[in-house]
């Protein structure tokens, strides 16, 4: 595996990591089945978090943080064995559509050549 | 009416004590404590009693006051205030007849003596006062579970620009 693929040195932003640590400290809270031990968990959250910013290389708080509270909020109902990192990726919602922007307006010269062009196809295929 | 000093000896009428306005004050005091206080506080006030000199009233009152403000606990400091005077008694009995200049002693009998009773009030000194949370931090002391371990590890995490 080339370095540059490993998500083992991959930067993890503050909020970022911070969302993991609150979220996996409540799953931790849950006591499941193949939950780490002890210690051991604060390794685990950094792991954690830096798989989930190797998959989200752009972050941005405002768009990503809701996902990735829902993606933890997913793996809290459902699972009922200690997730695996592939768990919360899975269970990561797509980011959200941008806003549909309005039709552009038609000046008065482009809607008649609009026209003209529907009245030659039309002619063409013989439409009515 | 003649009154004698149980503890000086100074032998004087009761109107001529209560003449004085920190002899009314002091036994005012006194009249407010609780025996168990009261009692050894009395014999402790006449360590400070030179050979030749008796204690003045002034004096007395002084250092009741700053005695009673040793330690809060009036069962530590009655039993504190017992053990010094006994603990003087008999250093008086080899010779040293020297006498008190301050509260030194009772504090750290003090100290001996809240330590030992395991008491949670607050200690005159910082350093007692540090000596009593840390006894009461390792009587509570209790490994941590896993979860704690965990919760804690887990805090202890920081990222790059966090």
């Amino acid at each position: 595996m080339h370095k540059a693929d490993s998500h083992v040195q991959q930067r993890v932003p503050g909020w970022m990591g911070e969302i993991v640590k609150a979220r996996m400290e409540r799953l931790r809270l849950l006591n499941q089945d193949g939950q780490p031990l002890g210690r051991s968990m604060g390794e685990v959250v950094r792991i954690w978090a830096q798989v989930l910013a190797a998959r989200l290389p752009m972050a941005d708080e405002a768009l990503d943080a809701p996902r990735i509270h829902a993606a933890f909020d997913m793996l809290e109902r459902t699972r009922d064995r200690w997730p695996q990192p592939a768990n919360l990726l899975a269970a990561l919602p797509a980011r959200p559509d941008p806003p549909i922007l309005p039709p552009p307006e038609l000046t008065p010269e482009q809607r008649a050549a609009v026209s003209a062009t529907i009245a030659e196809l039309r002619a063409k295929f013989r439409m009515r | 009416m003649r009154l004698r000093c149980p503890v000086c000896h100074a032998e004087a009428a009761l109107e001529a004590w209560a003449e004085d306005e920190a002899a009314r004050e002091l036994m005012g005091l006194l009249s407010g404590l609780e025996a168990e206080v009261g009692r050894p506080l009395v014999h402790y006030l006449g360590l400070f009693r030179g050979s030749r000199r008796a204690l003045s009233w002034d004096r007395a009152l002084r250092l009741a006051r700053e005695a009673l403000a040793v330690h809060a606990d009036g069962a530590v400091l009655a039993a504190a205030l017992t053990e010094t005077v006994e603990a003087m008694r008999q250093k008086r009995e080899t010779g040293d007849v020297r006498p008190l200049e301050n509260h030194n002693y009772l504090k750290r009998v003090v100290q001996t003596v809240a330590l030992r009773a395991g008491a949670d009030a607050v200690l005159p000194t910082a350093q007692v006062d540090q000596v009593v949370r840390d006894r009461a931090r390792q009587a509570t002391a209790r490994p941590l579970s896993g979860v704690e371990e965990a919760i804690l590890a887990v805090r202890s995490v920081r990222f790059d620009d966090a």
